[in-house]
């Protein structure tokens, strides 16, 4: 694999959504958008993925900020994480989101990654991102999933010719704050939450997200519905920074005299997709917020998970991440 | 290995239109992107110094024989400076614009016509104005290195991972590897060089990471400085966990994380 | 060493690094303390980070970027780590200095697996790194992924 410059690609640096949709659409499957750079840069660099003509965000401002609306507040796509870790506003009404834009990467992947580029993040399988010809690079072998494969990062659920999982650290948070995610594309704008924003290889094996060539994603609602409720976030990872989950948990309920009486919760780098542990959601409403109830929620949360080789050991993991979200919420 | 074809194809775009997509300097895989013209040979003919400075990009390997290019752009004959002249002048026009998009004529992917932006451009770096000639897909990195010359930024990774490269862009610590040279147009870039004083003298990091024996070997050092000087801006008295905190994206293999802390510690307080 | 091993997430925090040296005269404190500090945070990674993988099928290395091949980083590491030297002069060298570069590595790192081991309450894992999922196994009572001495996968 050749790992140097990267190819040669035009690069267009339009100053309104209006302009940049417009690109996108006609260049199509040849566009690329690029915000932070974090990601695409690496795929071009290691001459993985190219694209022809590539369209810088940056200079968009109306993609940026931290604004409330009658209905919460929202988020433009390409505000960064260390902004939306820094906000007053999220940290006190939202702290989940914040807390899990402190913990992506290192302080200067914050500074110039964004929340758009943070959830469309293509997925970390290392065989994937080797260059190989696997089903999500358009081939017909998975080399994660056979008996040798190193697959400790690899899923639990959702297995459909591909075990990769998500790799973000803000998509379970805004799945668990009912987030809805602003799709604009030539047609016009709608609205789609996070739960089906994410999509896995059973959809489309080649996609992480819905987003289609010539889409964008320009702002995150979070509705107010989960504003100022208890929050949990916790990652865990090899390392304390700069690395990324083997599971994260985020979690947003209501307690009411020790009864837990609404809760969202959603893990991360199990499945494809965040994935919302409606399970858990289920056996917890309406119980006391207690050890007891944790523990029940940890062994819901991990029915139906199917193992690869080496990564089992998300299975006890998430169990204690969900009996934590549940017990020190 | 490198067909004369493709010096064909040069000649044919500098001679048969005016504006010509630009290839990477350093780029050699040609299958990658069939589409797009090269035109490596003409900077080589450049007085212009910018250009000539561009022409200056060491790559370990050189992937283009630049007798064989100057021979056959010699061929191609003349006005080679008066190109050069040319796209000077439309870049102009076009910077005065900023980040507009004017429009979208010519710019068809099935015309194939011109990029979006503008090869030369004016970089703000350490309180200069540089102006630069500089390729769609190059890193700010690449930039400050082997055009303008500013080799106290490293480039370890060169994959947003160990921080070598971290220079202040509008006094925010980034990768420097990782971000667009084109997209920081406009913005005020600070690197290693940028911090000494008015008569010389060392910043105070640089002198603490002295006094303190910060670096081992000291190839991320300019790095962790760059970042040490945004957080002592944005934070003249941090804690040692903020420090920490504010540092960790910056690997050093050498292990001197101890030490690095100390002499901010004491650059915090000598401030 | 002293650490602390979180039996829910398999993850070690240092909580503090002591390294002594037998190096005999110490010429360049300074010199020497970046040597123990440097080595030391070495042994750090050796132990809890590092992997280096291979997939053995196709050949094919799991680790080409420090994203993959963990290096230890700021947040890795004890905030202060001390050392000291025994500063007895070495008979057998004309200036009674021994070479410091490479020993605090192994010495921590064996220091660190010892650590956890104990932690753990048990002779265990017998391989360098762990790293959380062989700790996480281990208490949740499952079988490891991997064996002993068994290298260069997860």
């Amino acid at each position: 694999m050749p790992r140097d410059m990267m190819a040669s690609f035009e690069l267009y640096q339009p100053d309104s959504v209006d302009n940049a949709i417009d690109l996108l659409g006609r260049f199509g499957e040849d566009g690329w958008p690029i915000a932070g750079g974090n990601d695409t840069l690496d795929w071009f660099k290691d001459r993985v993925k190219y694209a022809q003509y590539v369209v810088d965000l940056t200079g968009i401002a109306e993609l940026r900020g931290i604004r409330e609306t009658p209905g919460g507040i929202e988020i433009g796509a390409l505000t960064t994480l260390t902004e939306i870790e820094q906000s007053p506003l999220l940290q006190e009404r939202y702290r989940v989101l914040a807390d899990a834009a402190r913990r992506v990467a290192s302080p200067q992947i914050r500074n110039t990654g964004t929340l758009g580029g943070n959830v469309n993040q293509d997925t970390r399988c290392w065989y994937y991102r080797y260059g190989t010809d696997c089903y999500r690079a358009g081939g017909t072998t998975c080399y994660a999933d056979t008996p040798q494969g190193q697959n400790r990062e690899h899923c639990l659920w959702g297995a459909d010719r591909c075990v990769a999982v998500s790799p973000s650290d803000t998509a379970p948070a805004l799945v668990a704050l009912d987030a809805r995610m602003v799709v604009r594309n030539a047609d016009g704008e709608r609205e789609v939450a996070a739960e089906d924003y994410f999509i896995g290889p059973d959809v489309d094996i080649e996609r992480m997200t819905i987003l289609e060539p010539g889409e964008l994603l320009t702002a995150v609602r979070l509705p107010s519905e989960w504003a100022g409720a208890k929050f949990y976030f916790e990652k865990v990872a090899d390392r304390n920074t700069w690395d990324f989950p083997l599971v994260n948990i985020a979690a947003a309920m209501f307690v009411e005299s020790g009864t837990i009486a609404r809760i969202r919760i959603a893990a991360g780098a199990v499945e494809c997709v965040p994935r919302r542990l409606t399970v858990v959601e289920e056996v917890v409403t309406g119980s006391p917020q207690n050890a007891e109830t944790a523990a029940l929620a940890g062994q819901a949360a991990v029915r139906g998970a199917t193992p690869l080789n080496y990564n089992h050991f998300k299975i006890p993991l998430l169990e204690n991440l969900v009996k934590r979200a549940i017990r020190d919420a | 290995m490198y067909p004369d074809s493709r010096f064909d194809k040069t000649t044919a775009a500098v001679l048969g239109r005016g504006p010509v997509v630009l290839e990477s300097l350093f780029s050699y895989d040609q299958s990658a992107c069939p589409s797009v013209l090269a035109l490596q040979g003409e900077c080589l003919m450049a007085e212009d110094q910018t250009t000539q400075m561009a022409v200056a990009a060491p790559f370990p390997e050189p992937r283009i024989d630049a007798g064989g290019i100057l021979a056959t752009v010699g061929r191609s004959k003349a006005s080679r400076r008066k190109f050069i002249k040319g796209v000077i002048v439309s870049g102009a026009a076009v910077s005065s614009a900023g980040y507009v998009f004017g429009g979208l004529s010519g710019c068809t992917p099935e015309q194939a016509a011109p990029g979006g932006v503008e090869r030369l451009l004016s970089l703000n770096v350490n309180g200069e104005t540089r102006r630069v000639d500089v390729l769609p897909n190059e890193t700010l990195a690449m930039t400050l290195r082997y055009k303008l010359g500013l080799t106290g930024t490293k480039l370890g990774c060169d994959r947003a991972e160990c921080g070598a490269c971290t220079v202040l862009i509008d006094g925010i610590p980034s990768y420097s590897c990782s971000t667009l040279t084109h997209a920081v147009r406009g913005r005020a870039i600070t690197t290693i060089e940028g911090l000494e004083g008015p008569n010389g003298e060392l910043h105070p990091v640089q002198q603490a990471m002295i006094d303190e024996l910060g670096p081992q070997c000291g190839f991320c050092t300019p790095g962790q400085i760059m970042t040490a000087v945004a957080l002592l801006r944005a934070n003249p008295n941090p804690t040692r966990d903020e420090a920490r905190f504010a540092m960790s994206g910056n690997l050093c293999r050498c292990g001197a994380y101890d030490h690095y802390l100390n002499s901010i510690m004491r650059a915090a307080q000598d401030a | 060493m002293a650490l602390e091993v979180d039996l829910e997430t398999g993850k070690v925090e240092i909580l503090d690094y002591v390294g002594v040296a037998d190096c005999g005269t110490v010429f360049h404190p300074q010199g020497l303390t970046q040597q123990m500090k440097g080595g030391g945070v070495w042994g750090i990674g050796f132990a809890l980070f590092e992997r280096q993988i291979y997939d053995p099928q196709n050949g094919l290395p799991g680790n080409t970027g420090f994203e993959q091949c963990k290096s230890a980083t700021y947040l890795d590491v004890p905030s202060i780590m001390c050392w000291d030297a025994v500063a007895i002069a070495d008979p057998q060298n004309p200036v009674g200095a021994r070479a410091m570069g490479e020993p605090p590595m192994g010495a921590s790192a064996s220091a660190i697996l010892c650590a956890i081991s104990d932690a753990l309450g048990g002779h265990l894992f017998n391989r360098t790194p762990v790293v959380p999922d062989m700790i996480i196994n281990y208490v949740a009572g499952r079988e490891q992924s991997s064996r002993p001495l068994q290298i260069h996968t997860a």
